[in-house]
């Protein structure tokens, strides 16, 4: 090593050590900015749709492949380990606009009044700015028909809802889109996950 | 595609600082990861207690959050801003944890807090460098922590950040040199 190395070489260490009097090697835990998060937003707001208010939408073909080909993505209430029973089926969820997001959709009983579709969602975004998440199914038979059945605002990215099935049928798929707030009853065709019922 | 420097830096901060002005919580995210290890680290210094400094961090982001509409980017830089707000709420802490004793981790070594009396002192030593860190380009503040906080080899780095290893040493040799310049480190 030659002098001028020497030299770098010492005064890095000189800056490291200062460095490390001054800043000490710790890290904040993994869930501290979901506390920050927490705090600053309201509370998680999940909004089940009523029946009366629930919304037909149809989407364009192509969304509708998408919703179908991709895995539905949901946060829902927590059942607890044991779950609300039997699941009718599920879904894998993957993430679409976020690749990031992952999860399970289950649907309980789905052949008739009263069913349910509980959604689990982890490293879930935010929502943007001036928007929030929808939880949408389709039913087969319904072609490109999707409905909604209810929206949210996460304050962690661990999701978990429970919403109820506009009705008795055969549900094939479950997406969740990304909504303007205020903006049209309409399918934003802008996905954040999805999947589809086996 | 380079990350941004110097002036364009605090554009960039001051843009994510309007969008969380606006209620925009991933700009907010944005801030965070690039700066809540440093201000964590600055107030770890400060109190010598985890649970302070996480409630130190959190405080400083919620008061980001809450004022952001008031951030003046033509009176100061958010590095400034944030370690300002830091120190000053970590000095509280800390002179709380010391008026309570029963407060102290007991894993923590007695006597491992600076006195009260020492903390601003403290503060302005270590303010001056968290500062200087945290003004470093993104580029080379993005190697620094991963060197610095997570201990990573300039080989490991090279590869989480996918750039050849000759640009990670270059990058910290920059970052060493520019703290030096920035934070006057020979005074500390």
């Amino acid at each position: 090593m030659n002098d001028e190395a020497n030299i770098h070489a010492e005064i890095d260490r000189e800056t490291l050590a200062a460095f490390e009097r001054a800043l000490p090697r710790v890290a904040p835990p993994a869930d501290l900015f979901d506390r920050i998060l927490a705090e600053v937003q309201p509370e998680a707001t999940v909004i089940p749709l009523h029946r009366a208010s629930r919304r037909r939408v149809v989407l364009p073909v192509a969304g509708v492949l998408a919703a179908v080909a991709a895995v539905a993505v949901i946060a829902v209430l927590a059942f607890g380990d044991n779950g609300p029973g039997r699941a009718d089926a599920r879904a894998a969820i993957a993430g679409k606009s976020d690749p990031a997001v992952a999860g399970e959709a289950a649907l309980y009983g789905s052949s008739a009044d009263g069913g349910t579709v509980h959604v689990s969602l982890k490293d879930v975004p935010p929502a943007p700015s001036g928007h929030h998440y929808e939880v949408w199914v389709l039913r087969s038979g319904t072609d490109s028909e999707m409905e909604a059945v209810g929206s949210f605002t996460p304050t962690s990215k661990n999701v978990d809802l429970d919403l109820p099935l506009p009705g008795p049928g055969d549900y094939v798929a479950v997406d969740v889109s990304v909504e303007d707030n205020g903006g049209p009853p309409v399918h934003s065709d802008t996905s954040l996950a999805g999947g589809t019922f086996s | 595609m380079d990350e941004p420097h110097g002036d364009e830096k605090a554009t960039v901060d001051a843009d994510a600082v309007a969008r969380v002005a606006a209620g925009d919580a991933v700009a907010l995210r944005e801030l965070y990861d690039r700066y809540g290890r440093v201000v964590y680290s600055f107030a770890y210094r400060l109190t010598h207690d985890a649970t302070l400094s996480e409630e130190c961090v959190q405080d400083v982001f919620v008061a980001l959050w809450r004022r952001a509409a008031d951030f003046d980017p033509a009176r100061a830089k958010l590095t400034t801003w944030l370690f300002v707000v830091a120190r000053n709420r970590a000095i509280e802490l800390g002179r709380q944890k010391a008026r309570r004793p029963e407060l102290r981790d007991d894993l923590e070594p007695a006597g491992s807090a600076p006195d009260p009396a020492d903390l601003v002192s403290v503060a302005d030593e270590s303010q001056r460098l968290a500062e200087a860190m945290a003004e470093l380009p993104e580029d080379q503040l993005a190697v620094l922590r991963l060197s610095y906080f997570d201990g990573l080899s300039h080989s490991e780095i090279a590869e989480v950040i996918g750039i050849p290893l000759g640009t990670v040493k270059g990058r910290v040799r920059l970052a060493l040199e520019r703290l030096r310049s920035l934070s006057d480190i020979h005074s500390l």
